[in-house]
């Protein structure tokens, strides 16, 4: 009896405060968020996406790295996106963040294209192994009407061309008329 | 009648006195030589008489107008062939003519642009741009050109400049034909004095801002005037006959002195002074009278 | 009697004759399609919607129609000079005034040829946006004030100065200096500097009224007080361009 009694109490010891040992283990001390830009987002648009970073442990984090990454979600074509064309701003670095504190920081970012796009930030301390990833932030940018290249190219190449063409041929006429008409005097 | 009256006429570049107190008077049907040295104001003058040059003072007067207050109208009825004269490369002969024909409000005709061409020598049947023409050719054409709304008078500057003998003497032909069948009154400015001996009746000589000497050439005919020097003993006693008949004295250095000789021989110019007592040790032509009057005008007198 | 058409015909007819003029209207339509071309081609041009494709579109013509005019400005009487034509033409019954009249009408026929090759490429990169009609309205408006400005400002000291390189140098310099809102970004339009140029400089004045017509789509009472501006600056151009030739030496 005594010898039930006392594996139970071990078990309900291991249940009652292993998880919850894992449980503390498991809070992380760094939480990143990414909220999207208000309305509709139209090609051309500068969008501004502002992200967060909370410390939520209780040390002091030095030398945080933030980055954005963008994603295309167009079914079928999911691939990542270079940011040089969509945005100036990559990573960024918060020197010290304390126990509780917020640092909030925005990314702007040209949508230079229409389509379907997701985006995270990533926080990265260099005192873990793992980085911290925020939520994904699914968008649409809506195509925009654009200047009409099927019309610009042939003006462009055509019309020069059709300028010393018609220099040449008015040219070319005046002297041959002027010809025949001093050649029609000369025969008697 | 006077076409061309200047009186006192005054004219300064940059303080340089161009023209000073200058007379001249051109009578209508004359062939009027205008001569005188290099930057000695002729070009000036011509410029003032079209009206597209104005004097600093004096009076001129072109057939009744004032050139200055009247330009337009008075360039309707005559025309110049300056010395320097360009042309637009890229017209033709025939486009040229017509151009300036419409500026006297003339619509010169293929016919009429033809007949100006042949009557100064240019091949009409000569297709190509002005640009590609010879110097000879470009004079004729500025002839062509300034015939196109026939003038009541015609200034010429330099008119036989860049034309071989042939040309020049037909350009002396269409002078002489133009003054005598059409009246047309003509002042010719020139260096040529072989040009002003054929076509001139009265010439004027411009020197230090004035009209030196002006006047008909030579009296009949320049020809039988010759311009001696002749050395004398008793340079004084030549000094005091300045009147004598067919003999000009002119001035002298030392004991040789210029002589105008008119319408008798040398010798006898020699026998008329020495009967005079003036006794005439040497004796030597330098050249024609039109050179000798101009050099003496000029102050570019000849030395032996 | 004054006959000025033969000359204001032989200024028109000399343009599409000689080959300057051919050279000058081939490397116009050039810059427009090098310009047309990147407006497709590069990523940050083709992000800009019609209106303002259009409104870079103007300022390129009219800034390329004002350089014409000064060249051609600064030969009229100069190249005339060195050419030596200059004397025979007045020989004839005209005065400098219709000369210099006749010429200011060669300007003019420059930017007419000028305004007509543009079109092309303004339909092309307009027709599918906002105020392409008015942008053609007042781009021939403005256009020919400033080329009537600038190209008889430069015909002016052609009569004055002796030499071709001696206007040109002037010209070309007031051209920079005008043109020069063009290149300044929003920050130094906003500076004293900036804002009085604005105001003062008839190309800045120009090219705001195309801007307000093209981009901002306002209508013609905005207009009246930049266009009076340009009308005074042509007003003082030919009184300048009067008095230049009343006297002028050859």
């Amino acid at each position: 009896m005594k010898k039930h009694f006392l594996l139970s109490l071990t078990f309900l010891t291991i249940f009652l405060f292993v998880p919850a040992m894992n449980g503390r283990a498991e809070v992380p001390s760094i939480q990143v968020a990414i909220d999207p830009p208000p309305g509709a987002l139209t090609m051309g648009d500068k969008a501004v996406f502002q992200g967060t970073v909370y410390n939520a442990g209780h040390q002091h984090l030095q030398g945080l790295v933030v980055y954005l990454s963008l994603v295309s979600l167009e079914p079928g074509h999911e691939h990542p996106m270079d940011l040089e064309d969509w945005s100036a701003q990559k990573a960024i670095r918060i020197k010290r963040l304390a126990p509780g504190e917020t640092g909030a920081r925005n990314w702007s970012m040209r949508l230079i294209r229409s389509g379907r796009y997701g985006v995270t930030l990533t926080v990265v301390d260099p005192r873990e192994s793992r980085p911290m990833v925020s939520n994904l932030i699914r968008f649409a940018v809506l195509p925009k009407p654009a200047i009409a290249s099927g019309r610009i190219v042939p003006v462009a190449i055509g019309e020069p061309l059709i300028v010393l063409f018609l220099f040449g041929l008015f040219s070319g006429l005046h002297n041959r008329r002027r010809q025949t008409r001093d050649r029609k005097r000369v025969r008697p | 009648m006077n076409v061309v009256e200047i009186e006192s006429l005054k004219k300064s570049f940059e303080g340089r006195k161009v023209l000073e107190n200058t007379f001249m008077t051109v009578q209508k049907g004359d062939i009027y030589g205008f001569l005188g040295p290099n930057g000695s104001g002729k070009t000036t003058t011509l410029r003032i008489l079209l009206g597209i040059l104005h004097p600093d003072g004096g009076r001129v007067n072109v057939m009744g107008l004032d050139p200055s207050m009247e330009g337009d109208r008075l360039r309707q009825r005559v025309n110049v062939l300056p010395e320097s004269h360009g042309f637009y490369g890229w017209m033709w002969a025939e486009d040229y003519l017509r151009f300036f024909g419409q500026l006297y409000g003339l619509n010169l005709s293929a016919a009429d642009c033809r007949m100006h061409m042949e009557q100064v020598g240019l091949d009409s049947a000569d297709h190509r741009p002005i640009r590609t023409f010879s110097r000879g050719m470009k004079q004729r054409l500025g002839m062509a050109r300034a015939l196109v709304n026939d003038p009541e008078v015609l200034f010429l500057d330099e008119p036989t400049n860049g034309l071989d003998p042939k040309g020049r003497s037909e350009i002396h032909d269409l002078l002489l034909h133009l003054n005598r069948e059409k009246g047309m009154t003509v002042v010719i400015s020139t260096h040529i004095l072989d040009d002003v001996e054929r076509l001139c009746n009265r010439i004027g000589i411009l020197y230090n801002a004035n009209i030196q000497y002006e006047g008909p050439l030579f009296g009949a005919s320049s020809r039988k005037a010759i311009r001696y020097r002749f050395r004398v003993a008793g340079e004084d006693r030549i000094l005091g006959q300045r009147n004598l008949p067919g003999i000009t004295v002119q001035e002298g250095t030392g004991n040789w002195f210029s002589c105008i000789i008119e319408d008798m021989k040398p010798e006898e110019a020699i026998k008329s002074l020495v009967q005079r007592g003036i006794p005439v040790t040497e004796a030597i032509q330098m050249g024609s009278g039109l050179e000798a009057m101009y050099l003496t005008y000029t102050g570019g007198e000849r030395r032996p | 009697m004054r006959y000025v058409s033969p000359l204001i015909q032989k200024e028109c007819v000399e343009d599409i004759f000689s080959s300057r003029g051919a050279v000058l209207y081939l490397v116009g339509c050039g810059i427009l399609s090098v310009f047309s071309l990147l407006l497709v081609s590069n990523t940050e041009l083709s992000l800009l919607d019609n209106a303002q494709a259009v409104y870079m579109m103007v300022g390129i013509v009219i800034g390329l129609a004002v350089l014409i005019a000064v060249i051609r400005g600064s030969d009229g009487f100069a190249g005339e000079r060195e050419r030596e034509t200059l004397e025979t033409l007045l020989t004839a019954p005209i005065d400098a005034e219709d000369a210099a009249m006749a010429k200011l009408a060669g300007i003019a026929f420059s930017w007419l040829i000028i305004f007509l090759l543009s079109v092309p490429y303004l339909w092309a990169v307009g027709s599918t946006g906002q105020n392409l009609w008015p942008a053609f309205e007042y781009l021939f408006l403005a256009g020919t004030l400033l080329v009537l400005i600038f190209g008889g400002f430069t015909l002016a000291l052609s009569a004055r100065i002796k030499t071709v390189k001696g206007v040109l140098s002037i010209g070309l310099l007031l051209f920079l200096v005008c043109g020069s809102p063009i290149v300044m970004g929003p920050s130094l339009r906003q500076s004293v500097i900036g804002r009085f140029m604005d105001v003062v400089n008839p190309f800045g004045v120009a090219l705001n009224m195309l801007d307000s017509v093209v981009v901002d789509s306002q209508g013609i009472l905005v207009q009246i007080l930049p266009l009076a501006v340009l009308l005074c600056y042509t007003g003082a151009v030919l009184l300048f361009l009067h008095l230049a030739t009343r006297r002028m030496g050859l």
